[in-house]
């Protein structure tokens, strides 16, 4: 394909750019990922799971053994 | 179980806490000295190493990566060792370190000074140096990874899962974020382009701020303010729900810094709602941090590491309510591009990371030479005038960002815009000089603590090798069932592990799916790739940092289309290595700047841009019209950009600068017509055009945003629908 005439086309060489490859090279597009809304949702609930598992732990968690990791730097 | 004897080694501490008030001074000053050049331009010396696009990536890499960097270094190799009941694992490798991260600091000012830049913001430095940065953050992790192992204390306190967070993470950002093809030593382009390259930048970028200036930081706050307050952390339990919400939500909220952009709305929307989540861990870590304090304030009054810790939290805790109201799209919409966001980040630098810097120091070096501080009463003094230091340069800029924001989009009663742009920069003037001296007094604060600690280092003897003793840690073999979690606290490789793969969840959904649809960049097929000589003029635009006054983004707002042209899209951005999109408007907008002015206004203004615009604060750029464009570079710049995937044709690279002459030449040809510039290059005594680098600069002005408006207006509308 050629550039038509226009404010790079009256320069002699860079007439001949293929204007087909209009994509990054490393990368293999997909056209479409179905629904992509579901990774962030996903995502979202993987961060809930892993709170929910912290955050039970850590209130069952002994609490001599909280107060006697709190008192590290102090030792 | 008997005792071992060893030695903390201080030395290594000793000299990051020096290179962190040295770094601090230094990119304090250069931050001082972009401040005034914005009411007094010619500040900046006509000279190119001193001009606001080269100085201004000097103070806020000096800064972050020199001053917090160094902070946090010396808080690490001084808490980790007395949290781990250990000596440094290698001293060899503490002292590489040093001298490695120093070395970085001093090539990253020298080749920033020359204009030595890839273009993204806090990410400028050049592949080389990317390089050695990656290398020395290795032996740190050796050194860090070494010490847990050899540990004597059988819990890893959550301070040092900080330390591991931050490192895991920031290995991770700097490595995505710096892939990058070489064209020669001391250039190359990013391997992303337009919207990747943005998507791609601010998801490095937020979390620089996030990974680099706030997690080892409150690795710090939970060390440094249970030692000055002498008092346990105020709950064990909310450090550790802080630490691993903190380090999930943080990697997600990049996108916010692209609201209202060409960036896919579904990846602008994840930024937001993960942007709001983040205030819940955030203002659980600073609550923690300020309960800490709760029976002991009056130590407050009296003690100034406490007063500077106490402001910091603070701090911490305003910027962290701040960033997340910004994320919403309406703030957002006021408070992008403007001023305000530059207030915004200094509360989070001036005030968290500086006043927890200086706490810290007013702790260490009397620890470390065995005597109380010099003076206290210069400290105090130190604090206060670092206070209104804040006060004075944050409020301004609050003010100018409202006032800017207010003005860009004030329309009349007949629907045209009221205020020209250069008006709306020269109302601020008084903010900006107001600005400049809160930082004046935040420096003179600064140069407080220099002779304060100098004359604390004089009056005491430096313990070199701290003596300790601990028992050695003992494997534990439970019968009992363990939580899970406290087996990870344990084992520093499965907290690594674990870390990352939490941020590396949030990276790669958001990522992924923006590099791999092809709906998400709609292509249009009038956007070509740019001529050598704008090629070239392009690469002039980025040495001199155009992109930190001017954005190219123009956003769908009526005021913005108004003021500057048609939206910008996704697709006019593909041959864009590095994107150029900017973050702050201290000047127009350029992303339609082509065929706006004459060739002839460009030579005037670039030159002088007082002769074009009276009053404007934009600085002279007088060399271009001296330097000789280098166009030995040209074919080895074509070919990297065809490695990256610009369609132009093979062995374009050799006859390349044919093309380039004939535009320069043709440009030149224009500009000699025009009577004010023949009377410019006479009385200035400006030889032939042709073959400087102005008219590479000028070629690419007068390029950007062109193209599309030779797209058929139903294709564009449709491209932007997609």
């Amino acid at each position: 394909m050629t550039v038509e005439k226009d404010f790079i086309g009256d320069l002699p060489l860079i007439k001949n750019v293929n204007l087909k490859y209009l994509k990054m090279k490393f990368v293999h597009y997909l056209e479409k990922i179905t629904d992509v809304s579901v990774y962030p949702v996903i995502s979202f609930c993987i961060f809930g799971l892993f709170f929910i598992a912290v955050a039970t732990w850590v209130f069952k968690s002994d609490k001599k053994q909280m107060e006697s990791n709190s008192r590290l730097p102090l030792d | 179980m008997q005792l071992e004897k060893f030695y903390y080694d201080n030395k290594i501490v000793r000299a990051f806490a020096y290179a962190t008030v040295l770094w601090g001074v230094v990119g304090m000053i250069a931050g001082l000295w972009v401040a005034i050049q914005f009411y007094a331009p010619g500040t900046a010396l006509n000279y190119p190493g001193t001009t606001f696009g080269r100085l201004r990536p000097i103070h806020t890499n000096a800064v972050i990566f020199a001053f917090v960097g160094n902070c946090m270094f010396t808080g690490v190799y001084y808490s980790l060792q007395r949290l781990c009941k250990a000596r440094m694992f290698s001293d060899k490798l503490s002292w590489l370190h040093f001298w490695g991260w120093q070395s970085i600091i001093v090539l990253a000012a020298a080749t920033l000074f020359f204009g030595i830049t890839t273009g993204k913001e806090y990410a400028e430095l050049e592949w080389p140096i990317d390089i050695l940065i990656t290398l020395i953050w290795v032996v740190f992790g050796i050194n860090m990874f070494g010490t847990i192992i050899k540990r004597r204390e059988s819990h890893i306190y959550v301070a040092i899962w900080f330390y591991i967070a931050t490192w895991v993470t920031v290995a991770m950002l700097h490595i995505v974020n710096s892939i990058e093809i070489p064209v020669n030593l001391l250039k190359s382009y990013s391997w992303y382009a337009g919207v990747q390259d943005a998507l791609v930048q601010w998801w490095y970028g937020h979390n620089a701020v996030a990974f680099f200036l706030t997690t080892p930081i409150l690795g710090l706050m939970y060390y440094f303010l249970p030692k000055a307050a002498n008092r346990p952390v105020y709950s064990y339990r909310l450090s550790i729900i802080h630490f691993w919400a903190l380090i999930f939500i943080y990697i997600w909220a990049g996108p916010h810094h692209l609201l209202y952009t060409a960036l896919p709305d579904w990846a602008q929307s994840l930024g937001v709602v993960f942007s709001v989540m983040l205030i819940a861990p955030s203002w659980g870590g600073m609550l923690n941090g300020l309960f800490t304090l709760r029976g002991a304030w009056d130590k407050v009054r009296e003690e100034p590491v406490l007063k500077f810790f106490v402001v910091a939290v603070t701090c911490y805790g305003m910027s962290t309510f701040e960033g997340p109201m910004l994320s919403l799209k309406n703030v957002n919409a006021i408070a992008h591009f403007s001023d305000w966001i530059i207030g915004h980040v200094h509360i989070g630098g001036l005030g968290w990371n500086g006043f927890m810097a200086f706490g810290m120091l007013y702790y260490l070096v009397p620890k470390m030479f065995n005597t109380p501080l010099y003076s206290k009463k210069l400290a105090t003094n130190h604090f206060w005038l670092g206070t209104i230091g804040i006060v004075l340069y944050a409020i301004p800029m609050y003010w100018a960002g409202f006032t800017q924001s207010l003005m860009w989009k004030q329309f009349t009663e007949d629907g045209t815009l009221q205020y020209p742009f250069l008006e709306t920069v020269t109302q601020i003037i008084p903010m900006y000089i107001t600005r400049s001296i809160g930082g004046t007094l935040y420096l003179a604060g600064a140069l407080f603590m220099v002779y304060n600690l100098y004359k604390t280092v004089k009056q005491g003897s430096f313990i070199a090798n701290e003596e300790a003793e601990a028992a050695p840690l003992v494997k534990a073999h439970s019968h009992v069932k363990e939580y899970w979690h406290r087996v990870i606290e344990r084992r520093p490789m499965q907290m690594l592990v674990l870390s990352l793969i939490l941020v590396l969840i949030g990276g790669l959904v958001e990522l992924v799916p923006t590099f791999l649809v092809k709906s998400n960049i709609p292509t249009i097929a009038s956007v070509k790739p740019y001529t050598p000589l704008e090629l070239q003029g392009r690469d002039i635009y980025i040495r001199e940092g155009c992109y930190t006054c001017h954005s190219q983004m123009i956003r769908p707002f009526r005021y913005e289309v108004a003021r500057y042209g048609e939206y910008s899209k996704a697709g006019e951005f593909v041959y864009d290595h590095p994107f150029q999109w900017g973050s702050k408007r201290t000047g127009p907008d350029l992303a339609r700047e082509g065929g706006k002015n004459p060739d002839g206004w460009h030579f005037l203004h670039m030159f002088d841009p007082r002769q074009t615009s009276d009053k404007s604060i934009m600085p002279r750029y007088p060399w271009l019209y001296q330097d000789d464009l280098d166009i030995s570079t040209t074919p080895a710049k074509i070919r990297a950009m065809q490695t990256l995937g610009v369609p132009y044709e093979k062995g374009y690279d050799q006859i390349a600068n044919t093309d380039l002459l004939t535009q320069a030449k043709r440009i030149a040809d224009g500009l000699k017509a025009d009577s004010k510039v023949r009377q410019l290059m006479t009385v200035e005594g400006i030889g032939n055009p042709e073959s400087k680098e102005i008219i590479a600069l000028i070629a690419y002005l007068q390029r950007i945003g062109k193209d599309i408006k030779a797209e058929p207006k139903s294709t564009t509308a449709q491209a932007s629908l997609k």
